[in-house]
């Protein structure tokens, strides 16, 4: 029994205070528009982000989990960043052993990119959503 | 628990793409939630009045406010919250304005996205804990990067209202550009004038100290406790001081990175700054002056989509002068719009064009350099008509473009650049100076172009607001400091080695690690690292995030 | 000078004006520990900001911006806010000044009144009062709020309009709905005497009358309207909900003219009035957004779009498909099935005749009326057009040493400049009052 509708990703995000959350209320200033399945946690910093709560994710659903954080060398709490980059680069490792890579994604994203924000979360849902209705199994 | 839950409209902002009603229908009679109550503006005076009387009718133990995003207001809504005897730390702000109405267009699912977030909201919301902000003392001292007009401004406010005022200038001299300016319109007299007249009253200003070919090299802290360090001809300069204002000006567009303009190649192609600094030149009868507008500015081809603000006002100013000096010259100015809205701009541009400036609406497409003259070929947008002419002397009206340090500071600072490269502000309406940073500033030109009276106001408004903020003598901060709970703690020491701001220290007798509350930063690594959950960030519990996971994946 | 020992707190400045100048000031100083008066001649804080749907380039809600302010100040226990309240004499003393400020009956007890409406849904003469703050285009009663958001939240009974209190006679319906016992027909006018340290002029602006301009046919033809009237036709909180409604209809066809009152020597203003460009473009965009296939014109001289993001807000509105005419219109005259602009399009050389549903005047702007008054009571000197004089390097000082100024009383200028001008009036009063 094949379902014919669409169906649309869900995805959960995390965003730091001082930059990527920022980016992401600039967007919503300025009304870009962006795929209504995609929510914003907010944390003080990326670093705050557990492996765990990636993963929880993943368990209770999303099909895909984003970290946005400051550039590299603009973190707010000065490395806060870097640590980010390294559990999320570890978390991918273990992800792409069970073909699951394409899930979590890290983001660069400064208090100013609004646009940038918008695109890569589009993009990412894009991407997703096709993956989910090519009937690929993960 | 009781919970009450207040949905704003937000005007038609909120209310014209979610279903309010919807959201209403939805979580009124759920469990622990006590009431659910709507809005028009709940930013205004009923709206407020309605979320305290509700909270002290319905007894509320934590307050859903379902509105603008969380940075707007926090203040205000905490304010009240507290007023109303509830502890400002049990109240959740969802953005569902920011984070919903105003980015999707599918009403429907705008709602459910809604209730989605503030579904998410109670489930964090129900584990938060009462908590207290805590004062501190704040130094009543400010470091003002960049000595110009904007930063000798604020600093002669400051120093006048007793605050130790720091002055950083990376040139030999303060004064910035107005020192080349040899008259400023409309008050007609030299920036040196105006310059040595604020060198002169900083000087008999006492808790003034000036570093002039100094940089900033190094910046922590936080509001009321930052530290700076200078790099001084005198070798470092280690300061404290309670905040900061930004006033390192703008860099003059240089043409020469457009090698069509021909500048840096043709003699007979200026900047109107090359012409201020030159003045002297003597025009005779029969000269054939022209003066481009926009150079540098409105461009999509060089990326500076900007407008300069004040190069229109510079080009009249600069054809007005030369007609004064020989009204036998011909002046003609190209322009894509006259940007001559100053106090007294529009009377100005009259005035000039009654003395016999032309004033052609443009595009230039090509500037070549003959021996007999500069040749200017366009097309005369009015007219519709291509032309071209030749003139002796072409003046570019060049625009502002960001400061050449904005990058370094901005790092050092951990403040935004917005796209042009200019300093970005908290609010480009209400908080035009203000930083994301509580106690940092940026004044003048380097968070867009502005005229000297521009400058001087940003510069005195932001020394005006800094100074009502460290006049007290302490201040408020968030409470949200990293937790050790003893029980669990096994001494690993895993988080005192990642520890961002050298805030964990070890506890070698009971072997367990303890926070030092004042250098905390409030980041959350230590928790998200610590493989025991023994450490944990106020205000950021694991079980709130986590709930938070599941409200909004929970299919409703 | 300031410092340790100053008592700032024994300093009384006397703020005339209530939008978001006088607003910004006030605050400004009252966080440096000052006490503020605060005068406001209308019921209700607010200004001109409130009446504004969206401000540019953001497009933010202008009310959710600026009422959270409007409660600071009436919160802030360092501010008394006196509204319905002028100044009738000033005398200078000292250093400072004397001030007789003249308090105009509310008839509404404050501290009684609960702001429930119920007095106003009684009131004999509901739906009958033209409602000033809606530009006239709604009706209101005798008794009521400006508008929903007023701070202070309190009702008040206009004394022309009620029955009772103009004619004599009436069976005062508002008594008997009210619960609170609040109405008072019997409050007085007040006199109170203030002695002040300083004093900072706020007093704003009016938009020019476009009657005025008798070729745009402004009262005459139907359908031909302000800028400031369509504002209220935009918001939520004016006579149509927000919904963009003309005359019972949803016009299709907008042709709006720029610089109405502006650069224009014949109309006695030569000046440039510095925020009609972008909030024509600011207009465009809200039709655009509301109305799918709305069809824009503006006719404009020069597009003065020199603010931060105020280019790119400006490019963004012609790509979204609003035509710039370059050239302002002769003629404006009744058609068939709405109202005919005739207009030289400058760049293309022609005579054109656009047809239109609505043609909205982006009026510039004048100094508040009954600035001049104020002004001639401090002998404070203004230019040819009634702003108060100042110079470019001291922006908020008049000519009198304690009176400063601060927003458009002293030249046009955005939102944004208004707040970095009351800014500086605060420090420059600062300065002045702790000399």
């Amino acid at each position: 029994m094949s379902d014919k509708k669409e169906r649309e990703p869900e995805i959960v995000g995390f965003a730091c205070s001082y930059c990527s959350f920022k980016a992401s209320e600039m967007a919503g200033s300025l009304r870009m528009k962006y795929p209504e399945n995609v929510r914003v946690i907010q944390v003080p910093c990326s670093s705050r982000v557990d492996p765990a709560f990636v993963i929880k994710a993943i368990f209770e659903g999303a099909d895909g989990v984003f970290v946005s954080s400051c550039h590299p060398g603009d973190c707010h709490f000065i490395r806060g960043n870097y640590y980010t980059r390294r559990k999320m680069a570890a978390l991918k490792e273990m992800f792409k052993a069970f073909s699951m890579d394409g899930k979590v994604k890290l983001f660069w994203i400064s208090a100013a990119e609004a646009r940038k924000f918008i695109e890569k979360i589009t993009n990412m849902y894009n991407e997703l959503r096709e993956e989910k209705n090519a009937g690929k199994k993960n | 628990m009781r919970i009450g839950i207040f949905i704003c409209h937000c005007g038609h902002n909120i209310k014209s793409t979610v279903d309010i009603d919807k959201i209403k229908e939805f979580f009124t009679g759920s469990i622990n939630i006590t009431s659910v109550l709507d809005y028009p503006f709940l930013c205004s005076e009923p709206g407020q009045a309605l979320i305290k009387n509700s909270i002290k009718n319905d007894k509320l133990e934590r307050v859903v406010i379902a509105a603008c995003t969380k940075s707007l207001h926090q203040d205000m809504f905490k304010s009240l919250v507290r007023n109303a005897g509830l502890n400002p730390f049990l109240l959740r702000r969802i953005g569902i304005r920011e984070h919903c109405s105003w980015v999707g267009d599918d009403i429907e699912k705008n709602t459910v996205k809604a209730i989605k977030l503030i579904k998410a909201g109670i489930y964090s919301l129900a584990h938060y804990e009462s908590l207290e902000e805590k004062l501190v003392e704040v130094n009543k001292s400010v470091l003002i990067l960049g000595g110009g007009i904007s930063g000798m401004s604020a600093a002669i406010f400051l120093a006048r209202s007793g605050m130790e005022v720091y002055i950083a200038e990376k040139e030999n001299e303060l004064g910035g550009h107005l020192r080349h300016i040899k008259e400023i319109w409309p008050v007609r007299k030299q920036g040196r004038e105006i310059i040595d007249k604020m060198k002169m009253t900083l000087k008999e200003l006492k808790n003034v100290n000036i570093f002039t070919s100094s940089r900033l090299i190094s910046f922590c802290g936080s509001f009321g406790n930052y530290q700076a360090t200078l790099e001084t001809p005198e070798g470092e300069k280690k300061i404290t001081i309670g905040g900061l204002i930004v006033a390192i000006g703008f860099s003059p567009f240089d043409p020469s990175t457009k090698p069509e303009l021909q500048y840096g190649i043709d003699k007979r192609i200026i900047t109107t700054l090359d012409f201020e600094n030159n003045m002297n030149i003597s025009f005779k009868e029969g000269d054939r002056v022209a003066i481009l507008h926009c150079i540098g500015s409105r461009d999509d081809s060089i990326g500076k989509t900007y407008c300069s603000r004040v190069c229109c006002i510079n080009a009249i100013k600069t054809a007005n002068y030369i007609k004064s000096q020989n009204k036998n010259t011909y002046v003609e100015s190209f322009y894509m719009d006259v940007r001559s809205h100053p106090r007294g701009g529009e009377e100005f541009y009259e005035d000039t064009q009654e003395k016999g400036v032309f004033f052609t609406r443009a595009n230039i497409s090509e500037i070549i350099p003959e021996k007999t003259g500069v040749i200017l070929r366009g097309e005369d947008t009015l007219l519709g008509m291509p032309f071209e002419r030749e003139f002796d002397l072409v003046i570019l009206s060049i625009g502002l473009s960001y400061p050449e340090d904005g990058h370094e500071i901005a790092n050092l600072l951990k403040i935004t650049l917005d796209k042009d490269g200019f300093f970005l502000e908290a609010h480009p309406k209400l908080r035009p100076y203000d930083t994301a940073l509580k106690g940092i500033f940026i004044a003048g030109s380097c968070s867009g172009p502005k005229d000297m009276e521009e400058s001087i106001n940003h510069g005195r408004a932001s020394a005006v607001k800094l100074y009502g903020l460290l006049n007290l003598g302490y201040t408020f901060v968030e409470p949200f400091i990293a937790n050790v709970d003893t029980k669990r703690c096994s001494g690993c020491r895993v988080c005192e080695q990642v520890c961002v701001a050298k805030a964990i220290n070890f506890d070698g007798n009971l072997h367990i690690v303890r926070v030092e509350e004042a250098a905390c930063m409030g980041c959350g690594l230590c928790n998200a690292t610590c493989p025991s959950s023994a450490i944990s960030l106020k205000g950021y519990f694991d079980s709130f995030i986590t709930d938070e996971i599941s409200g909004l994946l929970e299919i409703a | 000078m300031l410092g340790a020992g100053e008592f700032l707190d024994e300093r009384h400045v006397l703020v005339i004006g209530g939008g978001i100048a006088g607003i910004t000031a006030s605050l400004e100083l009252a966080l440096c520990g000052v006490k503020v008066t605060m005068l406001e001649e209308t019921p209700s804080i607010g200004g001109r900001m409130i009446q504004l749907d969206k401000t540019f380039p953001t497009l933010d809600c202008s009310s959710c911006t600026l009422t959270p302010k409007m409660v600071e100040v009436a919160l802030n226990p360092n501010i008394e806010l006196l509204t319905l309240s002028s100044p009738v004499e000033i005398k200078k003393i000292k250093k400072g000044f004397n001030v007789t400020i003249k308090k105009k009956p509310r008839y509404v007890n404050p501290s009684l009144c609960t702001a429930c409406g119920l007095c106003s849904d009684a009131c004999v003469m509901k739906d009958r009062i033209k409602d000033e703050f809606n530009l006239y285009l709604s009706k209101r009663s005798a008794i009521y709020i400006p508008f929903p958001q007023a701070v202070p939240q309190k009702f008040l009974i206009d004394d022309k309009a009620c029955l009772f209190l103009s004619r004599g006679r009436c069976k005062k319906s508002c008594i008997e709905a009210c619960g609170s016992n609040a109405i008072d027909f019997n409050e007085k006018e007040e006199i109170i005497q203030r002695d002040f340290d300083a004093i900072i002029i706020a007093t704003g602006f009016d938009l020019y009358e476009a009657a005025e301009k008798a070729e745009f046919g402004y009262g005459r033809l139907n359908g031909v309207i302000t800028s400031i009237e369509f504002e209220r036709l935009c918001s939520v909180t004016g006579p149509t909900g927000g919904e963009i409604v003309l005359n019972g209809k949803t016009p299709k066809r907008f042709y709006f003219i720029q610089c109405v009152g502006s650069r224009d020597r014949q109309t006695g203003a030569r000046f440039c009035s510095r925020v009609c460009c972008m909030y024509t473009a600011k207009h465009a965009n809200i039709i655009k957004d509301r109305i799918k296939d709305a069809q824009i014109f503006i006719s404009y001289i020069d597009v003065r779009a020199y603010g931060k993001g105020y280019e790119e807000f400006y490019k963004n509105t012609q790509e979204l498909g609003v035509f710039y005419i370059r050239g302002i219109p002769g003629e404006i005259s009744k058609s068939e099935d709405g109202l005919l602009v005739r207009v030289e399009d400058i760049l293309t050389n022609e005579i054109i005749e656009v047809a239109t549903d609505v043609v909205i005047l982006a009026t510039g702007v004048r100094p508040h009326r009954g600035t001049e008054k104020l002004l001639d009571m401090m002998s404070v000197d203004s230019d040819s057009y009634g702003f108060i004089t100042v110079s470019a390097i001291k922006s908020s000082q008049t000519n009198i040493d304690g009176i400063f100024v601060c927003g458009m009383a002293s030249g046009p200028k955005d939102i944004a400049d208004t707040v970095a001008s009351a800014g500086e009036a605060a420090a420059s009063c600062l300065e002045y009052i702790t000399m």
